[in-house]
């Protein structure tokens, strides 16, 4: 299976020398046009100086494209680079957790993409990036990629999972979700994003006033206002191109959904103008986090994201994040759907009376010490520290009720926050460490904290506080029968 | 807590209180030095008021820091410390006020290492760390020959099952 070392596409060249235009952009102008052909000696040093500078860039643009060269064999990435001091890198197939492709409007027309392979490694040397490619490449890289997979891979806790997907072919992809029309309506007005109008509409304002004396308009806009009619046709107008922009743009940002998978992996493709994708094999998710926020509880709605070990890209693009406007039931499905490996349990224990008081009782140093400030600043200001009071225990009794937990075989599901509730479900065998923590009131009560470490970019951790201690004792005790399993598998 | 397993039981040498006594001892002498030169700086340009106060402030609250962390605290780090390694888990056990317990499987460990400070070196004792994928544990203050067992023990067991 040798095959030629392959170079990046030749556009790597022009879009590096549009970067680097970019960047410098501010230099230029101020060398070379608003002081050519100056007479002043430092000028022309600058001049020159930075004309050196420019060349050397695009040289080593040029050469840099020339020497990066890239090789799949072995089943690992091979990447050479350099000039005169030469790198070489290699990175093994198995060892990646998850694979981008990022496609903007750039790429587009000249059919080109930029595609990203993320190890669990920390630092930069975690991501393997070829920032220009041909979709063709792009495709076949990845076909590699999921070809070398069927290496065998030694899992700890369920080798069972393992062994059905050998049995079956790995081609035949299923789609379980693109949005309908309504999906997208509802995204529109459950992210608010008809709100963006405003500051564009601001910025709009502010540069009409420049050209046009707006404030001087005045007399005339009053006198066009006491009309109510007018009024209403404006305002009604205003709402309906805001409602109109949310729309196009939440369709622009999430209108071409489409979560797939096959038996090996999962995909996630999105973006209408830019493009991104996302994929990752299903026993290389760590986790599964299910967030809420406050209106998407009161409307029922939910967000899926797959925690990967590898790092998942910028952070805005929320590449492993399945439809983010998924109803909670069919988020519930679907992550049942996509990882057959996982298990839901949608009933959970909540917490005790106990741990009910606990919180009550728990002093706020927040709060005392704001209460301190106000009482030594500013005593009128008391109302503040009341305030402050209230919502504190709000958030404390909503962070009460929303907490759930529970260990369901080998899965161990955690739920908590005030506002914006979090469930997290994930496997015992990629659990990295557990922690458990007792204060002196929460020994008073008979309670604990248990906390879960896993896996990701930074590293995952997932608390809940105030348990009863018998129950970190289990949860302590199932941790340890991770091993007892396993062994038993092994003399299979 | 521990109703089915054994909670660690090892616990680290007692002259750990003396290393975190000199330690603790130089680090606030030199906090306490700094914030001498300070006041005295202040003195003697005469800056504005309230610099003095803060001052002096912390000056009170580095004493009684130091109180606490030179004669108190080194003892019930050392008293409450437990740590326990066997074939598959790496238990730790610490705190006084509030107690943390850790659970680590070998499988997840990627290195050991043993580090000694001129301190430590004094009373020929190591501090034994373990790195796993996500951070890593200190053991602090383990004698010259536990430790070295300890690590090799630790880089035996951490190889046998490997997994991604």
């Amino acid at each position: 299976m040798e095959e030629q070392a392959k170079r990046l596409h030749p556009f790597k060249i022009p879009f590096e020398f549009w970067k680097l235009l970019k960047g410098n952009v501010f230099f230029i102008i101020m060398l070379y046009v608003l002081n050519f052909g100056s007479e002043k000696m430092y000028m022309k040093v600058l001049q020159i100086g930075f004309l050196v500078y420019l060349i050397w860039k695009v040289i080593s643009v040029i050469l840099k494209w020339y020497t990066y060269k890239y090789q799949i064999k072995e089943s690992a990435i091979h990447i050479t680079s350099g000039l005169i001091s030469k790198s070489y890198r290699t990175v093994p197939l198995h060892k990646v957790q998850n694979v981008q492709q990022r496609t903007t409007l750039f790429h587009k027309i000249f059919r080109l993409t930029s595609l990203t392979f993320e190890t669990g490694m920390t630092g930069d040397q975690g991501t393997v990036l070829f920032e220009m490619i041909s979709r063709k490449e792009a495709e076949r890289l990845e076909g590699e990629y999921a070809s070398k997979q069927e290496l065998p891979v030694i899992e700890v806790d369920s080798p069972e999972e393992r062994i059905a997907e050998d049995i079956q072919p790995t081609s035949e992809k299923t789609i379980h979700f693109t949005p309908s029309k309504q999906d997208v309506l509802k995204a529109s007005f459950t992210s608010l994003s008809f709100l963006a109008l405003i500051p564009i509409l601001a910025t709009l304002y502010n540069t009409l006033d420049d050209f046009i004396d707006l404030e001087n308009a005045e007399g005339f806009l009053a006198r066009l206002l006491d009309t109510w009619w007018i009024i209403t046709i404006v305002i009604a107008g205003l709402i309906c191109v805001a409602v109109a922009f949310g729309i196009v743009s939440t369709f622009v940002k999430y209108g071409k959904y489409e979560i797939s998978s096959d038996h090996e992996r999962i995909y996630i493709k999105k973006g209408v103008l830019d493009e991104s994708a996302f994929s990752i094999q299903k026993e290389k998710v760590q986790a599964v986090e299910i967030t809420q926020s406050i209106i998407k509880r009161l409307l029922g709605l939910a967000e899926v994201k797959l925690i990967s070990a590898g790092s998942t890209g910028d952070e805005d693009l929320e590449t492993n994040t399945l439809y983010p406007f998924l109803s909670i039931e069919r988020a519930y499905g679907m992550v049942e759907e996509i990882l057959p490996a996982y298990k839901v349990e949608r009933s959970m224990k909540s917490l005790s009376k106990q741990a009910f008081k606990i919180r009550m009782l728990r002093p706020s140093f927040f709060w005392i010490l704001t209460t301190l400030a106000i009482y030594y600043f500013k005593p009128s200001l008391w109302y503040i520290s009341l305030i402050l009071f209230v919502l504190i225990y709000t958030l404390r009794i909503m962070d009460y009720k929303n907490s759930r937990y529970l260990l369901n075989d080998e899965f161990i599901q955690f739920k908590s926050g005030s506002l914006e509730t979090s469930l997290f479900i994930t496997k015992r065998s990629k659990v990295i460490q557990i922690e458990v923590e007792r204060s002196r009131l929460q020994k008073f009560f008979g309670l604990a904290t248990i906390e879960t470490i896993n896996r990701s970019k930074p590293v995952h951790h997932t608390k809940l506080q105030d348990v009863s201690v018998n129950y970190a004792d289990e949860f302590y005790t199932w941790y340890m029968d991770r091993t007892k399993i396993s062994k038993s598998n092994s003399n299979q | 807590m521990y109703s089915k397993i054994e909670p660690p039981t090892k616990k680290i040498s007692k002259e750990s209180v003396k290393v975190w006594r000199m330690t603790e001892a130089i680090t606030n002498l030199i906090i306490l030095a700094v914030l001498g030169i300070l006041l005295f700086v202040d003195d003697y340009f005469t800056w504005k008021e309230w610099i003095g106060w803060i001052l002096n402030g912390l000056i009170v609250l580095s004493c009684f820091n130091a109180i606490w962390s030179i004669f108190i605290e080194p003892i019930l780090l050392q008293k409450y410390w437990r740590y326990d390694v066997n074939e598959e888990f790496i238990q730790t056990k610490r705190g006084a006020w509030s107690e943390k317990h850790e659970l680590i499987p070998m499988t997840k460990v990627q290195s050991v290492k043993l580090n000694q400070g001129p301190f430590l070196r004094k009373y020929n004792l190591y501090s034994l760390s373990v790195g796993t994928m996500g951070d890593s544990h200190d053991i602090p203050a383990i004698p010259e020959k536990e430790a070295y067992e300890l690590r090799d023990k630790i880089a035996h067991f951490a190889k046998i099952k490997e997994v991604d």
